[in-house]
């Protein structure tokens, strides 16, 4: 294989015929290993479903990192970039198998911790009937100051632990979009509860 | 499926952490991924990158996805570092 500069990637990949040919061949087995070596902690890297499974993500993959060739800054080495656009591919794929047995309906109705009862483990009637209004005021707090997409997100993401890949996926919406109307709705969240002389430690405190 | 069921106070205890710690202006997804491969590298050289770019690591501790995705990459990085492939 041959040892390449980041602007003799840059040049073979964009090249015609078989410079690019050979760059890509030369590629390939870098990022398979990459993910062989990096996704460890996600699936059995050494059983038998891994290669073909890192083979559809690396050509995914090459597909991307050859129509963005323009974008690479070079503030790292090239295939560390490489490497970032084939483990973006392989993550989002793998939490979407994750997520796949879970409907956004049953999430949005099962995930919401406002419906349920806490009196059955509350130690006496004054202590339930507390949280009971603490919850009342917190669902409060979200039904007034958000809008159904960003109550929707507080639902699935940080309530109920989606990815935001998948979230974003299953709500038509590019991940970046839903960060930033996430970030909208957690600020709003957070003045109304200084507003109202709420702190998290003092609501937790309320089902301790 | 059941597993992924967190019980009801420790999600509300996400949502409370994830408000608590949210800032006014946050730099977003498509800045984080811009940077994610710069990063992965100054991390895997031993270099702290929370005082370096202090709203790409506050990103991190938000954003699951972009976190888990700067793993993966040290995760390639270092192990290459014991082994002949780049
Ligand atoms: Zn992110």
């Amino acid at each position: 294989m041959q040892q390449r500069t980041n602007d003799e990637w840059l040049a073979d990949l964009g090249a015609i015929g078989p410079a690019r040919e050979d760059a890509i061949a030369d590629l390939r087995p870098i990022l398979l290993d990459g993910l062989r070596r990096g996704l460890t902690n996600w699936v059995n890297t050494s059983g038998p479903e891994f290669a073909p499974m890192a083979e559809d993500f690396v050509q995914e993959a090459l597909l991307k990192i050859l129509a963005n060739l323009e974008t690479f800054a070079g503030r790292s080495k090239f295939t560390t970039w490489a490497h970032k656009i084939t483990v973006r591919v392989a993550l989002t794929e793998l939490r979407r198998k994750r997520w796949q047995d879970r409907s956004l309906d049953d999430m949005l109705s099962a995930e919401s911790p406002f419906s349920r009862s806490f009196a059955a483990d509350t130690p006496t009637p004054e202590r339930a009937t507390e949280r009971t209004e603490m919850m009342a005021h917190l669902e409060q707090i979200i039904t007034e100051e958000l809008t159904d997409k960003q109550r929707e997100a507080m639902l699935l993401v940080p309530i109920g632990g989606m990815p935001m890949s998948e979230a974003a996926d299953r709500m038509g919406m590019k991940r970046n979009a839903l960060y930033k109307l996430l970030h909208d709705a957690r600020l709003r969240v957070k003045k109304r509860l200084e507003e109202d002389g709420l702190s998290a430690e003092s609501i937790l405190a309320t089902f301790r | 499926m059941d597993e992924q069921l967190l019980p009801a106070l420790q999600r509300l205890e996400n949502m409370l952490n994830m408000i608590t710690a949210t800032e006014e202006d946050e730099c977003d997804c498509a800045y984080v991924d811009d940077v994610m491969d710069e990063i992965a590298e100054l991390m895997a050289q031993g270099v702290d990158i929370a005082p370096l770019m202090p709203a790409v690591y506050h990103h991190l501790q938000l954003c699951d996805c972009c976190h888990a995705e700067v793993d993966v990459l040290l995760n390639i990085l270092e192990s290459a570092e014991t082994n002949t492939t780049p």
